[in-house]
Order: C-alpha cells, then sequence, then structure tokens
C-alpha cells in the first residue's frame, strides 16, 4: 500500500476518533442550558389576595342639644401635645351647638383656676408637665362644682420606627401627668399600649373598641391607646386586643367616667385624623354631649384661701 | 512469505468501514476513563452566600448568581449558606423568587450561620430543607415602615400634593399592612404543615433561637454547611460530588468599603438629601431611619 493510501487512512481514523471523543466529552462540559425560562407563580404575591385599602373617612361629629350654652376651655399650658388645628372637628361641632370654646395656654395675670371659674367644661389633651397641687385642687374644686372634665393621653413613647416616624398622633406624651389629676377620682391611664393581631383596622395598633352604656353602639377605631382603669367603662377593646407590657389578651377598658370626669386612653382619637375614622366621630359626639351637659354654679371653684410657699408640680 | 492472517489483517485496515469501527470502539474505551479522570466526581454542588445587608444593589446581585446556578446544567444541587438579618423588602422579595425558580429545577438547601432574619428567612422559604444551628436566630417575619421626615421637599414645590411624601400616612399603612400579608401568606404557604405556629403567632414577627425554629417550624433540622452540603447531593442522587462556593454580594460590600471614603453612614439604606418612604424586612432599626433611604433600585 502506497504510503499516501496509508496516509488517508490514519486520518480517517484520527477523525472518527476525534468526532466520538468529542462526542462524549461535550455533554460533560455544558455550562447553561440555555433553556431559562422557569414559571413560578406565588399566591401570596397576587395583589387580590394581599392588597389592603386605605379606609374610607366619613362622617362629623355631632352632639346633641342642650338648654343653655358651655362654654369649654381646651388646656395648652401644661406643654399640651395638641395643635389647635387638629381639633378643628371637635370646636365647629362645639360652635354649631352655640358653645363657647377658648384654650388656656397661660399667662402672667391668669391662673388656670381663674380659667376654671369661666369654664363649664375643661379638656386636658396630652399634657407633657405636671398639675400642681393647687391646680389639681382647683379642678376639684371645679368638677366638685358641677364643672365636667375631659382627660385624654397617649402611652409613653412605643420607642419603634412606626410610632417615631408617623409623629401625627401617636407617642402624644407620657400619661403620667394625666394621672396625677385622675387619681383624686379614681381613675388612672396604663404603660402600655393595646394592640390586636386578629381583627384591626389596617394596622395592629389601631384596635376596634366598643362605647358601652349611654356612650353609643358604635364601632370605634382607637390608635396606640392605652388602658383606664377605674370608673365605669365606656369603652372597651375587644376580647382579642392585647396589652404590650404583659401580652395578656383583652378585653380592655380604653375610657372611662367617674362623675363628672371621662378619661380616654387615646388622645389621637379627637385628632382630625382619626376622629372620622370608623365611627370615632359618634363616640367623639357623645363625649361631647357629656361635656356640654355640665351644670356648673356659676363662679365656681371659688379663689382659694391665701396659702404659703408654691409646691412644685406633682406628677 | 507471506502470511495469510497478515494478509486479511493488511486488507483490513484498507477499509474505511473497518477503520470506523475501530476507531469508534477505541473511543467508547478510551473517553470515559479519561473524562472520569479530569472531572472526578458524579457532580457539583454550589455553595451560594448570602451574609450582607439585603439592599437593591446586592439582591440584584445575588439573583443573578441563583440564576446562573439554575441555567448551569453541571451544578447539580445547591446550598444557600446564610447569614443576615434581612434589609429591604423589594430585595428579598426578588430573592425569594429567585430560590423560588431555583427550586423547581434542582434541590435546594439552606444552611443558617448566625441568623436568617426577615427578609434573609424570606429568601430561604422554598428550599427544601433549612438547617439551622441552635443558637442561629430565625424568623422575625414582619416589614418596618419608615416614613420621610416632614422638612423634605416643602410641599409648595411640588407638582401634586402627594409628590412630596408619596401618599397619605392612611395608604402608607395600608401599603404596610398589605406587604405584611405577602409576607406572613409566603411563610404559611411555603411552610405548609411543617410550621406549628398559627398566622396570627407569625404575625408578631417574633424571632427564634435554631433549636425552637426546628421546634416550630421555622427550620427543619439542627445542622451545619457541611450537613447542608450533603443532604443536597443526596436529593440530587449524587455519590460523589464537587462542591463550588459563590458569594454574589461580596464584590459590592468590598466596593462599599473602598468608595466609603472612610466616611460612616451606620446603614446601608442611604441616599443623602433625599428623605422618602422605605419598606424594609429587616431585623432591627437602621441607625439612620429618619434622614436616609434605602438605596434606590429596589424602590424605584
Amino acid at each position: 500500500m502506497k504510503g499516501s493510501k496509508i496516509a488517508s487512512r490514519v486520518g480517517f481514523f484520527a477523525l472518527v476518533l476525534v468526532i466520538v471523543s468529542g462526542l462524549a466529552v461535550v455533554p460533560a462540559n455544558t455550562g447553561s442550558s440555555g433553556d431559562d425560562a422557569v414559571n413560578i407563580s406565588v399566591q401570596s404575591h397576587q395583589p387580590e389576595n394581599i392588597l389592603v385599602g386605605a379606609p374610607t373617612e366619613t362622617g362629623d361629629v355631632d352632639l346633641a342639644a342642650t338648654n343653655g350654652s358651655s362654654h369649654v376651655v381646651f388646656d395648652l399650658s401644661h406643654g399640651n401635645n395638641l395643635d389647635r388645628g387638629a381639633v378643628d372637628p371637635l370646636v365647629s361641632a362645639l360652635v354649631a351647638q352655640d358653645h363657647t370654646v377658648s384654650f388656656y395656654a397661660g399667662d402672667r395675670t391668669s391662673s388656670i383656676n381663674d380659667s376654671l371659674r369661666r369654664a363649664d367644661a375643661f379638656v386636658v389633651i396630652a399634657p407633657q408637665e405636671g398639675y400642681t397641687p393647687a391646680e389639681r385642687a382647683g379642678l376639684e374644686a371645679f368638677t366638685n362644682a358641677g364643672g365636667r372634665l375631659l382627660l385624654a393621653g397617649e402611652p409613653p413613647s412605643q420607642g419603634s420606627a412606626l410610632g417615631s416616624i408617623f409623629g401625627l398622633s401617636t407617642s402624644m406624651g407620657s400619661p403620667l401627668p394625666l394621672n396625677g389629676i385622675a387619681a383624686p377620682y379614681g381613675l388612672s391611664f396604663g404603660d402600655g399600649y393595646v394592640y390586636d393581631l386578629e381583627r384591626y383596622d389596617t394596622n395592629y395598633r389601631n384596635v376596634y373598641a366598643a362605647p358601652q352604656g349611654s356612650f353609643g353602639d358604635a364601632s370605634v377605631t382607637v390608635h396606640e391607646a392605652t388602658t383606664v382603669r377605674g370608673g365605669e367603662v365606656i369603652l372597651e377593646t375587644a376580647d382579642s386586643a392585647t396589652l404590650s407590657s404583659d401580652r395578656e389578651d383583652g378585653p380592655y377598658p380604653v375610657a372611662a367616667r367617674s362623675g363628672n370626669v371621662i378619661a380616654v386612653g387615646d388622645a389621637s382619637i379627637f385628632d382630625s385624623e382619626w376622629v372620622q375614622r370608623n365611627d370615632n366621630e359618634a363616640f367623639v359626639g357623645e363625649v361631647l354631649t357629656f361635656l356640654t351637659a355640665a351644670d356648673k354654679a356659676p363662679g365656681e371653684p371659688a379663689p382659694p384661701e391665701p396659702a404659703g410657699p408654691t409646691e412644685p408640680p406633682t406628677r | 512469505m507471506s502470511n495469510r492472517i497478515d494478509e486479511l489483517v493488511t486488507e483490513a485496515l484498507q477499509s474505511y468501514a473497518v477503520l470506523a469501527v475501530i476507531a469508534v470502539l477505541l473511543g467508547a474505551v478510551l473517553v470515559p476513563p479519561a473524562i472520569g479522570a479530569t472531572t472526578g466526581p458524579d457532580g457539583q454542588v454550589a455553595v451560594v452566600t448570602i451574609d450582607e445587608t439585603i439592599t437593591g444593589g446586592t439582591a440584584e446581585q445575588t439573583v443573578r448568581a441563583l440564576d446562573d446556578v439554575r441555567e448551569n446544567d453541571s451544578i447539580d444541587a445547591v446550598v444557600l449558606r446564610v447569614d443576615s438579618g434581612g434589609g429591604g423588602v423589594a430585595g428579598s422579595e426578588a430573592q425569594y423568587r429567585a430560590v423560588k425558580r431555583l427550586a423547581e429545577t434542582k434541590p435546594v438547601m439552606t444552611s443558617v450561620r448566625t441568623m436568617a432574619a426577615s427578609g434573609a428567612y424570606y429568601t430561604i422559604l422554598p428550599s427544601e430543607t433549612i438547617y439551622a444551628q441552635p443558637s442561629s436566630m430565625v424568623g422575625h417575619v414582619g416589614v418596618i415602615a419608615s416614613y420621610a421626615s416632614t422638612d423634605g421637599v416643602p410641599a409648595s414645590m411640588t407638582s401634586g400634593p402627594d409628590k412630596a411624601t408619596g401618599a397619605t400616612v392612611d395608604e402608607y399603612r395600608a401599603q404596610l399592612e398589605t406587604l405584611k400579608q405577602s409576607f406572613v401568606g409566603t411563610v404559611m404557604d411555603e411552610r405548609g404543615e411543617e410550621i406549628s405556629l398559627s398566622r396570627t403567632e407569625i404575625s408578631q414577627a417574633k424571632i427564634y433561637t435554631g433549636a425552637a425554629a426546628v421546634e416550630n417550624g421555622y427550620a427543619d433540622e439542627i445542622g451545619d454547611l457541611e450537613t447542608a452540603v450533603e443532604a443536597a447531593a443526596e436529593a440530587a442522587g449524587l455519590d460523589s460530588y464537587e462542591t463550588t462556593y459563590r458569594n454574589p454580594a461580596s464584590l459590592s460590600n468590598i466596593l462599599g468599603l473602598l468608595t466609603s471614603e472612610g466616611e460612616t453612614t451606620g446603614t446601608p439604606f442611604h441616599t443623602p438629601g433625599v428623605d422618602r418612604v422605605r419598606y424594609l424586612a429587616l431585623w432591627g432599626e437602621p441607625s439612620a431611619i429618619g434622614n436616609s433611604t434605602e438605596v434606590i433600585i429596589d424602590e424605584g
């Protein structure tokens, strides 16, 4: 056999061997398949399963008509975390019924007790500073004379990102200054907030509560409310609510009445941000009706007898 | 004197057909051992590390790496080595979906080192088995909403009432609830009968030790990385395997250190000069939460 024939056959043999080897090797070293289409279905990502809408807020604060006109004074003299504009719905409702509304910011020429003498109802929302013994005595004399008092507070700062950032109506203050003036009436504010992980209004800190007794049958939403102990319960959470401080299940009282005094563990319910939430305006209307039903003796409380040195505020 | 056999052989070797048959047979005999000598094991287990705070940028790299692993036919099984407290919700969701796609094609196991919290736990939910160490921290299912400061862009300088803030407070609360529903729902769906906690208990957003997580179903078994790798190989039917390692977000971490110029922002969620709403699936609060924003990509 000639050399050229041998060479051609050797070349052919080598070619077949290389092809066979190649076919065997290539699949083992193939990287990407190129088939990258993998369709997944995640039910918990579908809008129809998870989308939550913002609640609608409608309704007006309405209070029952009374025989006469009352003078309602809002306290602003104790570092109250209260914006006058935020209580516009309340002011409008009161004025619409021919009541008078004023704000006491404190001045050098008159004391809070001077304001109390002109007032039929006094509203204390989220004070940051304590009341002096003289002021507390004045408030007691005021309610004893038939004046009506609304105390509204919030739990201590929750210290969370959510609470600090929402800002509008959260963490409005410590209940400690309120407890100083609520105690003589057998009322006290708690130090935790109520939440509900089962039934809630958009967020677990927006808890459903039901008025009790003569304060209506509306469905109320309280926002980061604290508990109110003592007196007659007028607003109570659902039993699925939990108290943050001890993680015990409810129901919890978040508003109570003691004589001429109402204590509400949620200052934000009187804020324009929350007053129209759920049926809140109905409950707030009942509270205003209570305030304007005062039957206070004119000029009370009487000026106190001159006393010794001024005592420091008490929390 | 010529031998008859030699003549037949010589004649046969002149036939192309005979040569082809011999070449095929030779190739079949010689090549497989040669392949075995070069590739060694039966297959490959890829370990993908997720040990960073999840931002849009890190998530993008992690998702790309997971997709590469999924499309690579030489990789038979995957282990996620996780040590993260979570991060941005959008980035966590993207990683979850990438792991979900991956788990559709090959076995995926997870080894939790120190923690798989919040968004990191979200990421590993499609894993076939979650291995945790007794001291690992697992769970923390929930979302943190942080809101822009009101001293940002003046409302009078915007084209619409919500242009500065993006939505009303009520609408943000609703968005927060939507994200929570999605996260909790995903946990319920993925863990299925494994989990003994109720939806309400999951919503508490607690974090558990690895030991407790195995008991309540947040994780499956106590084990370390080696346990997870062996389980992945077994699930892929590999008698022998090699293990390769990937850390897709490490480059961004290094770049982040190089570009920080010695300044410490205290948080990876930082866009100087911009205040806006952020949703975080994170264990702990970013230290500059009131004055910063998550990096751009995932909240786009």
